[in-house]
């Protein structure tokens, strides 16, 4: 036991230690930054207050109503807190709106000679007419017009604004026309089997999206890592002084632990900094609330993880570890079975094919936890690990169902386990060429 | 008390067979050979003794003990002839896992390690990567590595091929060092040389099968004293006719200058001494003596099985 742990322990040191390792675990945090935090940056982040000049030719000069409830809008926070837009309306005769426009273009990102900004340059000019506002169609020119955020914004209160000012034309009241203008939002609630789960069902979407791709990040590089290790001890030919004081089981189980527990150290550092950053985004990016608030904001649905059942963790952590035994050792069978790690493309393809299937399946039927395929995916051990989680996350499986899964795969890893053992002990002390399938059939019969 | 005792192992491997009823017995105490030429089955039969692999039939025990080299191995200590150490691990990590391995814990490894990397003169490497190492103080600490548990019995397979003349030394010193503690060491080799000087007792097997057994003495003995050592210093091309002679001569082991001649049956000595220097040749030294291990080894395995390059066994096991 104390060999096995001295195994485990130089396995998972001896991983740590590394510089792939070092680079591996803060590559993970920046990659979730970038693909996490980056965008909602860009979007939310508001560029300060921006000047806009807007161009109206309408006959009734009716710019200045659309523009309400834009110049109510701020931006910062406390002290810091400005207007977000500051409008400059220059009335033009319909026929001369081109020319008027033309004249200001000039203003807009106007530099000092030093190359600033000068404080009176215009952000931008909106161009409001008759023909627009009836077609829906209005012109805006800016140097802002690449900030998705900005526009979005925009645009978003000015069609609400246009709809106003429409109804005002044919006549509608005020009162009337805000009341019916006031935004439209879809709460989805989840129902399963007839009872009110309290999910919302995109969250259990993202939910189920974002554990299959951690499964597989966690379960896929660290069997390679398994293999690759097998196979480096096997080409330094310390192997046959270790297997002449322990086991070869306990030699390929400690290193199966030392290697995941490595992985695992890995993950636990991505998965901290992933929902850091989740909740650092799902801020809207550190502007202020009534900003948040003032915008729909379909992307902090997308970057804000999702509240986690408890049952869900423990479920999940049930299949990883399963997943993981079955995974690992099977990587483990492979490096014993080649010599060098190009040999290993060949040789590891059952294993990928097994790992592949589980993961796309899972993703094949992520809307659809009650199909056929979902539930004979669910009694195979090298699937389950992915479908069981991913089903939970959209509804609780029946217990006795749970219990026959895990019973199964339970099953699955100890014959994995015992099938990697054969193969390990005798592959181990093999050099030379690749083992045919009937050499590995020898290999499982010996002894 | 055998330390060693091996009842009629067999190893067979698809195609051809490694080890045949072997049997052989090792006492307490002393210098073991396991002599053969390439692909005798040496390795094959230490790895069944160590139990890294597991013989098709007969029985191994150890001190007495039938519960297996493993279980055993905190008395054990083994250099193979494939060696190697984790390249990017640090000297003393590697030495403290190797000692864990044998079952010491994990302080004491450590104590011992330094202890011993002192003795070995590498004390300065021991925080540096193992694959800084030249392959001569690599050796040196994979030697360090089957001794730093301090084992009743010492397995060495092939410990001297590869070694630089210093390492050599290191090694022998260490060995009789702990012969004269009392401990038995087992070692394979097919240097004849290496095996005379050192060994106390010696099992020549060859195909798989046990040839010779018994001291070196006995074996010498038994072999008679039939041969004559000759150094010639001049006139060397004279002697081959009277070599030829196979009346006189039946065997010529020639390496040059010096020869070592196995007199034919009833053939007299004096005879031959009488004919060189009367063919003129110039000698220092004409000695009749027991046959050579190396002669002995050749005289039963036959001259093309002691040169015979075949080494299959790696590929099977």
């Amino acid at each position: 036991m104390s060999k096995l742990f001295a195994i485990v322990q130089r396995e998972f040191i001896e991983r740590v230690r590394t510089k792939a390792f070092l680079i591996g675990t803060l590559m993970g945090p920046v990659i979730f930054f970038a693909v996490g935090a980056l965008p909602a940056l860009m979007m939310g982040k508001p560029s300060s207050s921006q000047r806009v000049a807007v161009v109206d030719a309408t006959a009734d000069q009716v710019a200045p109503r659309l523009l309400d409830s834009l110049s109510r809008l701020t931006v910062g926070a406390g002290d810091s807190r400005t207007k977000r837009y500051e409008f400059i309306v220059v009335p033009a005769e319909p026929s001369r709106a081109g020319a008027v426009r033309d004249s200001i273009i000039p203003d807009v990102d106007r530099r000092e000679p030093s190359g600033d900004v000068a404080p009176d340059a215009l952000t931008g000019i909106l161009i409001v007419t008759d023909t627009g506002l009836t077609a829906g169609r209005l012109v805006y020119l800016g140097q802002n017009v690449g900030s998705i955020g900005d526009i979005a914004n925009l645009e978003r209160t000015l069609r609400v604004s246009v709809v106003r000012e429409r109804m005002r034309a044919m006549g509608v009241s005020e009162s009337v026309a805000a009341a019916a203008t006031t935004r439209v939002d879809l709460t989805t609630i989840k129902v399963t089997k007839g009872r009110l789960t309290g999910e919302d069902a995109e969250g259990a979407f993202w939910l189920s999206y974002i554990l299959i791709i951690v499964l597989f990040i966690a379960l896929m590089p660290t069997g390679v890592q398994v293999m690759s290790a097998v196979v480096e001890e096997k080409s330094n030919r310390i192997l046959e002084v270790l297997v002449s004081s322990v086991r070869p089981f306990d030699l390929m189980f400690g290193k199966v632990l030392g290697v995941g527990g490595a992985s695992l150290l890995q993950l636990g550092i991505w998965g901290a900094s992933a929902s850091l950053f989740g909740a650092f985004a799902g801020k809207g990016g550190g502007g202020s609330t009534d900003l948040t608030a003032a915008m729909e904001s379909p992307q902090r649905v997308s970057v804000a993880i999702p509240s986690i059942p408890a049952e869900l963790v423990v479920v999940t952590l049930i299949y990883f570890a399963l997943g993981f035994l079955f995974f690992s050792t099977a990587y483990a069978a492979v490096g014993a079975m080649c010599n060098t790690v190009q040999e290993t493309q060949q040789v590891q393809f059952p294993v990928m094919a097994m790992l592949l299937v589980g993961y796309l399946g899972a993703f094949a039927t992520i809307g659809r936890p009650e199909s056929t395929a979902a539930k004979v995916m669910t009694f195979l051990p090298p699937t389950a690990p992915f479908i069981v989680p991913t089903r939970w996350s959209n509804s609780p499986l029946p217990l006795p169902e749970l219990l026959i899964s895990i019973g199964i795969c339970v099953l699955g890893v100890i014959g994995m386990v015992w099938l990697a053992a054969k193969i390990y002990r005798v592959g181990i002390l093999s050099h030379g060429k690749k083992p045919s399938f009937k050499d590995l059939w020898r290999w499982v019969r010996h002894n | 008390m055998n330390v060693i005792a091996v009842d009629r192992i067999s190893k067979r491997y698809a195609g051809h067979v490694a080890v045949e009823e072997l049997s052989l017995a090792v006492p307490e105490g002393g210098i073991f050979g396991l002599l053969g030429p390439n692909g005798a089955g040496k390795s094959t039969t230490i790895r069944m003794i160590l139990d890294i692999i597991i013989p098709d039939e007969g029985r191994i025990s150890l001190f007495g003990d039938t519960k297996g080299a493993r279980e055993l191995s905190a008395r054990i200590g083994f250099l193979p002839e494939e060696r190697g150490l984790y390249p990017r691990m640090l000297v003393l990590d590697s030495l403290v896992f190797l000692g864990q391995m044998r079952g010491l814990s994990r302080a004491d490894a450590r104590h011992r390690a330094n202890w011993w990397l002192e003795k070995v003169g590498i004390a300065d490497w021991a925080k540096r990567k193992v694959q800084d190492l030249s392959k001569g103080m690599q050796q040196k600490v994979q030697l360090v590595g089957a001794l730093l548990h301090d084992p009743d019995l010492l397995v060495l397979d092939e410990p001297f091929s590869g070694l630089d003349p210093v390492n050599t030394q290191v090694l022998q010193e260490a060995v009789l060092e702990l012969s004269r503690k009392g401990k038995t060491i087992l070692f394979s080799t097919h240097q004849m040389e290496q095996a005379e000087s050192m060994c106390d007792r010696v099992v020549i097997i060859n195909r798989g099968r046990k040839v010779v057994d018994g001291t070196v003495a006995e074996i010498k003995s038994d072999a008679g004293a039939k041969n004559v050592a000759i150094d010639f210093t001049r006139n060397r091309g004279a002697a081959d006719p009277i070599l030829r002679d196979r009346t006189l001569v039946a065997r010529v082991d020639d390496v040059g200058q010096s020869i070592e001649v196995e007199l034919a049956k009833g053939a007299q000595a004096e005879l031959l001494l009488e004919l060189l220097v009367k063919a003129g040749c110039g000698m220092t030294r004409f000695e009749l003596q027991a046959p050579s291990l190396r002669a002995i080894f050749i005289d039963k395995v036959g001259p093309e099985a002691a040169t015979a390059p075949a080494r299959e066994e790696a590929a099977h096991v």
